[in-house]
């Protein structure tokens, strides 16, 4: 399974990460544990950038993996089933996964799980 | 009665008050970017689990650095190595801590770790460990 944060620590020892921005995410500030915070800045301070960014994707594929761990989290998803699907997301990443497919129905198109 | 130190059956390890005292560890708090998709079903559950949104993002990052640093191991184990032991240090821990990101990393005293460290050959480090030592010893300047 494809995982980036660590590809992206070694884009950034090289120094070509590129940062992009979007209306489609929004900035959390998080008061993490002792250790938590000495990783952060100890990345903070080895890539010479600020990690928040490097996280975006790694967030979304863990939520993937663990909605993927039970059937149990069939009726979570379920209730997100009613707004699109952004790009990159757990929940997109599950359909890409095969995990809900599109499905036509006589109104439009509309999502399922597999 | 009297005694005597005897500093001979003392190490050169961290003092007791190096260990116990508050540490600057750089940050109290950080920003992280999440897809406001994502958010809201982290909201959802958080909701469901009766916990905050912070919780569940910092247990994620937690869990993502740890898989991060062993997938870093796996690519190039020197890389991994040193930015664990370098927030050990600033942890005030060691790569024989037994909470520290170095046992995260290799397992707690485990055979692995330690026949690493001894048999780690400074001349056949990668480029990437390399760049991180000097980056290493830039900040210490």
């Amino acid at each position: 399974m494809r995982k980036p944060l660590a590809s992206k620590i070694t884009l950034s020892l090289n120094d070509s990460l590129s940062d992009s921005d979007s209306v489609a995410f929004e900035m959390i500030t998080l008061r993490p544990t002792e250790d938590v915070a000495a990783m952060i800045s100890g990345l903070n301070e080895l890539l010479r950038q600020p990690v928040s960014s490097l996280f975006v994707d790694e967030i979304s594929e863990k939520l993937c993996d663990l909605i993927l761990e039970s059937t149990d989290n069939q009726s979570l998803v379920q209730e997100f089933f009613d707004e699109p699907l952004q790009l990159g997301s757990a929940l997109s990443l599950l359909r890409s996964r095969g995990a809900i497919q599109d499905v036509a129905d006589g109104e439009g198109n509309g999502l399922t799980l597999v | 009665m009297t005694y005597h130190i005897d500093l001979t059956k003392f190490g050169h390890g961290p003092s007791l008050y190096e260990r116990v005292k508050p540490r600057d560890v750089g940050i109290a708090k950080f920003n992280i970017k999440v897809r406001k998709s994502d958010l809201r079903l982290i909201d959802r559950l958080a909701e469901l689990g009766g916990t905050s949104r912070a919780s569940v993002l910092n247990d994620m990052v937690k869990v993502i650095i740890t898989e991060m640093l062993q997938e870093m191991r796996e690519e190039d184990q020197d890389s991994a190595a040193d930015l664990a032991l370098y927030v050990d240090h600033k942890l005030g821990k060691s790569e024989q801590s037994i909470d520290g990101w170095s046992a995260a990393l290799f397992g707690v005293q485990s055979r692995s770790a330690m026949e690493y460290w001894y048999q780690r050959e400074e001349s056949q480090r990668s480029d990437k460990s390399m760049e991180i030592q000097r980056r290493i010893q830039g900040l210490k300047k």
